[in-house]
């Protein structure tokens, strides 16, 4: 099974002058990105990055982050991609629990003078800028002139590639380890699916630091594709504007993107007759919104419903687009590869249409949570992943996802874990204590509502829990409302009622 | 017709009281320059400009079009005031040649 490197390296090989990427005016061939990526290989390999350190990269979708990502991978260094979103407190968080090496950053992001700082100060860490030399000799070389030979195979396919933080740090960080095997698997199968090919043209809207981002891009390099990227949704037209210009044949996004697109826009008003597919994971569809989105689409468009975790490198199945009508709410059926179990508390299998916690096995399913084995064991037991997820297949095993996943808050593309914030709130003077709980919404899906209760004669406004979360939190983690209860409601056993608080 | 009038520096100074009530809860609002970007200074994002763009409209009275979703329109508080002034003063020609009619 050929590894990323590989991918890229043959796809260089092949169609070097096939444009790779899109980033703004620029169009970046694949001999480009190739030379990139092994310059980034060298000067890693160079400043003392060794095999199996970590990387930290604090860049926005780009052809820097992606230079940097597969220089990472082809010097044996494990990625560790940064939300640009998260504040000073949770990017040093996870650069500490990640013990990175190295990082690299844009010099414009806002954290970026603290750590700056921080690495200055800590004498060990290696800093690498984007686009400036902050540091003497930091900047990022990424025009390679210098030939460079195939990007190396990792020496072992199981060693640890990628780590992706699914959550804040206030509480217990949880770093994804993905190994070289696991995202050459899991890009393989959605290759396969989607019969991806190097005359494809996706435009991406959805952050690589992200697991379901970090899948498209993989994808559609492993094939020779070409790769749009747009920088976010503010404003839709220009995003599909990009899909008329390239002529794409592909879109991914997230619920909350296709509400989007939808709220603002007439697609209808749009060529878009070369779209082949559009993905869409991260949470569930409503059925109404599927069926809005396939009306203002071509007919001859195909709409993959797709369901998957970090955990499992990206994807675990897919509903063929030829179902969607028939089986509506359906996750579908299992990627090449993966196997899907649904149990009940007894770890006995779940009958058809019996609801139970879902399991997945496969080549995709993560080394274990960086650092932490008490908590890998918790989740991973024989190969198999336990995804937290509730949910059943029916009788011709296409799955239904019936229960959210722990207290996770899902805000469009994102993902709050409400601890993260509460930690926050708790520590404003006058708070005594606080619940952070989702309500739905009609575009993000879920937004952030905070219940907060007060210690007697304090007074502390809404306006005021905003601002620290703000100070704090990235801008997705702010609670969008904020309500004062005299208590929380508890079990007899004193855990919080969330449930109780999370309606709207 | 007694339409409320809006001179630039009203629509400026009550768009930032906006900003700064609804997205950045009263502590960053008197370094947030006109000109500078919503986005580059992380202010908003997608639905936080849906956001905006309702309240405009409502408090206003005006209609931002889709086309009109653009950069150059809604990216710093300066464009923002000149875009509703703009619709404004539209408005009230338009009123005007009705009343002609």
């Amino acid at each position: 099974m050929p590894m990323l490197t590989e991918n890229l390296s043959r796809q260089a090989t092949e169609r070097g002058d096939a444009v790779a990427l899109v980033d703004g005016a620029q169009r970046h061939s694949y001999a480009d990105l190739h030379g990139a990526a092994a310059a980034v290989a060298a000067q890693l390999g160079a400043k003392g990055v060794r095999v199996g350190d970590r990387v930290a990269l604090l860049l926005d979708n780009g052809f820097d982050y992606v230079a940097a990502l597969y220089g990472c991978l082809a010097c044996g260094a494990v990625a560790v991609p940064l939300n640009t979103a998260a504040r000073a407190g949770d990017l040093g968080g996870w650069i500490a629990h990640a013990d990175a090496r190295a990082v690299v950053l844009a010099p414009g992001h806002p954290a970026a003078g603290e750590l700056l700082a921080t690495a200055r100060g800590d004498g060990r860490l290696i800093l690498m800028t984007s686009g400036a030399d902050v540091v003497e000799g930091s900047r990022l070389c990424t025009d390679a002139r210098t030939a460079y030979g195939a990007l190396a195979r990792p020496a072992s396919a199981d060693a640890p590639a990628m780590i992706l933080y699914t959550s804040g740090t206030t509480g217990r960080p949880k770093g994804v380890v993905l190994t070289h095997r696991n995202l050459a698997a899991n890009v393989a199968a959605i290759v396969d699916y989607l019969a991806l090919g190097p005359t494809d043209r996706m435009v991406t809207v959805l952050p690589f630091f992200y697991s379901f981002g970090n899948s498209v891009l993989h994808t559609h390099l492993a094939v020779g594709a070409m790769l749009v990227l747009e920088p976010n949704l503010v404003y839709p037209q220009k995003v599909l504007e990009t899909l008329v210009r390239e002529r794409a044949t592909g879109f991914a996004g997230v619920p909350s993107t296709f509400a989007l697109l939808l709220s603002r826009a007439r697609l209808a008003d749009y060529d878009l007759s070369a779209l082949r597919y559009v993905q869409q994971a991260g949470g569930g569809m409503p059925p109404a919104l599927i069926e809005r989105t396939l009306q203002a689409l071509p007919a001859s468009c195909s709409f993959f419903v797709m369901y998957g975790q970090t955990e499992a490198t990206a994807r675990i199945s897919y509903l063929p687009p030829e179902h969607l009508r028939a089986k509506p709410g359906s996750v579908g059926i299992p990627l090449r590869g993966v196997e899907i179990e649904v149990r009940r508390e007894d770890r006995s299998r779940c009958a058809a249409l019996e609801v139970g916690t879902i399991f997945v096995r496969g080549e995709g399913v993560m080394a274990g949570y960086w650092n932490d084995p008490g908590l890998t064991a918790s989740v991973l037991a024989g190969g198999w992943l336990n995804t937290g997820d509730s949910g059943y297949v029916d009788a011709d095993g296409y799955l239904y996802i019936a229960g959210r996943r722990s207290d996770i808050i899902k805000t469009g593309a994102h993902r709050v874990q409400p601890q993260d914030v509460e930690a926050v709130i708790a520590e404003i003077e006058g708070v005594e204590e606080a619940a952070v709980v989702p309500v739905d919404d009609d575009i993000l899906g879920e937004v952030v509502k905070a219940v907060v209760v007060l210690r007697p004669g304090a007074v502390v406004t809404d306006l005021e829990i905003k601002a620290r979360c703000r100070a704090r939190l990235a801008a997705y983690k702010i609670p969008k409302r904020v309500e004062f209860a005299s208590s929380l409601p508890r079990t007899s056993t004193g855990k919080v009622q969330r449930h109780l608080l999370a309606r709207p | 017709m007694n339409a409320v009038r809006h001179d630039d520096t009203d629509l400026r100074a009550e768009v930032r009281n906006y900003l700064r009530e609804n997205f950045l809860f009263g502590e960053e609002a008197p370094r947030l320059g006109d000109e500078e970007s919503l986005i580059g200074r992380h202010v908003l994002d997608s639905t936080g400009f849906l956001e905006l763009v309702a309240f405009l409209e409502s408090r206003f009275g005006v209609r931002i079009e889709d086309p009109e979703m653009t950069p150059e329109n809604l990216d710093a508080i300066a464009s923002i005031a000149t875009l509703v002034q703009g619709k404004l003063a539209g408005a009230d020609s338009g009123g005007r040649a009705d009343a002609a009619e």
